[in-house]
């Protein structure tokens, strides 16, 4: 294939994804398969691109909820197309695994999703708890498949406060384990009060965190 | 006697009040008398300007049938949406606000708190788009904003009535002010807040006999436009928000309401730094503070609490509900900041 025919494919996944346009996605999904472009390309240069686009429009406040969350379904439309044809064993690399919910008492949904979703095109592999989510289930969870991230979200100031046990008893059972929080009430200096690893403002900013926070450890593991 | 400039003081009390009454928050929110109680000790210990009974967000939602999570000391949270199609949004009617749920108990408290308190009183219902999405599910909501604009439209012209027949109720209870809290605006564009909050809050104040506010937490300065042309009387604002900023913005006889950080500072900070930070606000306020519009001013005044000299429209507000924790003798200091003299804009 000519690579001006894959570059096009690849620019039409893009800016399917960032204009929201689920058919124009599919469209193109389906050409990369008949055109023989390498479906994982398809997946990494073309949707995933154009999400990061997507996530640095809602960084800098030009597109909202809304947006992110149609653009999201035309790249998971563009996924299902693609997913089936990758070779066997043959993924997006996962650089990391996260285990994310929303606090004990807190049923927001909207900002843990997003970073859910953010992490997840970002190469973490995540699993996603849900809300009203108590420290006995964050602790089994981690002890069934252990993360190398915990993200703990709360929106509202009562069940913000839980935050500072749940990073302690977290710590308790796994030291090594890196905790991240977010959430409307929470700055970077109350996380760190909190005990907290990592913190970010919104879900972009969430995946660069915690490839920070990993590049972390990986240094020193080597230094130690 | 002193003079100078004052303000009001109105920080979002409430849940702090449960310190005072000994009551848990399941209980202020179930039991009449423990809420009433409550709302009393407050203003018995901190004298603030007006008074908000305790905010829940999940009557107006209740009394659509919607499952509400009680806790003893979290506060209660809509366990699930109660519509998913345009059939079942007919299948719902407005609830009447004497007999639907815990809304006679939020009616009940507004009467007694009117027989009692003298000094203006406020109530809150939810706002529309925050309600439609209870209702729908909040993701549903955002991408039917997107994927089925009618479908969205049809959702908050009922959640319009459902908030509008309650604060009109609560208004006819002895409701001065009315406070309308719209936090899931934060998500959407200003674009969409003009098409899906914006006409709906507008209505619902423009139906209501009182002082009107809207609420809305989080970083909202790309709204702010938008949200003054509600038409509300007060806008009222969360600590992320550049309180000067929105000051320069506002239309006469409109007063914004803010905005002290109610967890980093509110909870953690000492009472020495809230007096700082209270006092640096109200400072900073004055290069672009008006004076207030008459129509608020007639329900302020006579409450033998408001300023002799001059009415600004710079209220002195937390920037979003003050949680359980906060110790009292930080409410106790932020009143009192509040209440120092500042010398006239000469």
């Amino acid at each position: 294939m000519k690579g001006e025919t894959q570059e096009i494919i690849l620019k039409e996944l893009a800016e399917g994804v960032l204009q929201f346009d689920e058919d124009r996605v599919k469209t193109a999904a389906q050409k990369a398969l008949t055109e023989g472009l390498d479906p994982l390309v398809a997946i990494q240069e073309g949707l995933v691109r154009g999400m990061n686009r997507v996530g640095e429009l809602f960084q800098k406040g030009e597109y909202f909820v809304p947006e992110v969350l149609i653009c999201a379904d035309s790249l998971y439309a563009g996924l299902d197309i693609l997913k089936p044809h990758l070779q066997k064993g043959e993924g997006i690399q996962k650089i990391g695994k996260v285990l994310i919910g929303t606090i004990e008492g807190d049923v927001h949904e909207i900002g843990k999703s997003l970073v859910s979703m953010m992490m997840d095109i970002g190469g973490f592999s995540v699993n996603d708890l849900g809300v009203d989510i108590s420290l006995h289930k964050f602790l089994s969870a981690h002890k069934e498949e252990r993360s190398d991230i915990i993200a703990i979200s709360a929106l509202m100031s009562t069940t913000m406060l839980k935050m500072p046990e749940f990073i302690r008893e977290i710590k308790k059972a796994d030291p090594k384990v890196f905790v991240m929080v977010g959430g409307a009430p929470i700055s970077r200096e109350l996380a760190q009060k909190f005990g907290a690893d990592g913190y970010a403002e919104d879900a972009q900013g969430a995946v660069l965190e915690a490839k920070k926070i990993l590049h972390l450890q990986s240094h020193d593991q080597k230094s130690a | 006697m002193e003079s100078g400039r004052r303000h009001f003081v109105v920080p979002l009390l409430g849940y702090p009040g449960l310190q005072l009454t000994q009551t848990t928050i399941l209980r202020a929110l179930t039991d009449e008398n423990a809420h009433f109680e409550t709302v009393c000790a407050l203003v018995e210990k901190f004298k603030p300007d007006a008074i908000f009974y305790i905010m829940d967000l999940t009557v107006e939602a209740e009394a659509l049938g919607a499952k509400i999570n009680f806790s003893t000391n979290q506060s209660p949270s809509v366990g699930g949406q109660v519509i998913s199609s345009e059939q079942d949004l007919k299948n719902l009617s407005i609830p009447d606000p004497g007999k639907a749920g815990r809304m006679p108990l939020f009616l009940k408290v507004m009467e007694r708190m009117k027989k009692t308190l003298p000094l203006p009183k406020a109530a809150y219902v939810i706002g529309p788009l925050t309600l439609a999405g209870e209702i729908a599910g909040v993701k549903n909501l955002m991408k039917t904003l997107i994927r089925s604009a009618d479908f969205a439209r049809k959702i908050l012209e009922f959640t319009t009535r459902v908030s509008k027949t309650y604060a009109q109720a609560l208004v006819e209870a002895g409701a001065d002010i009315i406070c309308m809290l719209e936090p899931t605006a934060v998500l959407v564009s200003p674009k969409h807040f003009a098409q899906c909050s914006k006409p709906y809050v507008e209505e619902i104040a423009q139906s209501l006999r009182a002082v009107t506010i809207l609420h809305i937490c989080g970083n909202t300065t790309p709204l702010i436009p938008e949200m003054i042309k509600t038409r509300v009387h007060g806008i009222s604002i969360d600590s992320l928000v550049d309180l000067v900023g929105v000051l320069s913005q506002l239309e006469n006889g409109m007063a914004v309401i803010g905005n002290i950080d109610p967890m980093k500072v509110m909870v953690f900070d000492s009472p020495e730094g809230i007096r700082e930070k209270v006092l640096s606000l109200r400072r900073r306020a004055s290069a672009q503070e008006k004076v207030f519009s008459t129509f608020c001013h007639r329900e302020f005044s006579g409450t033998g609490l408001a300023g002799e000299n001059f009415h600004s429209n710079f209220i002195l507000s937390s920037g979003c509900d003050l949680p359980p924790e906060v110790p009292l003798e930080n409410v106790a200091a932020f009143m009192a900041a509040g209440r120092e003299w500042l010398p006239p804009i000469s």
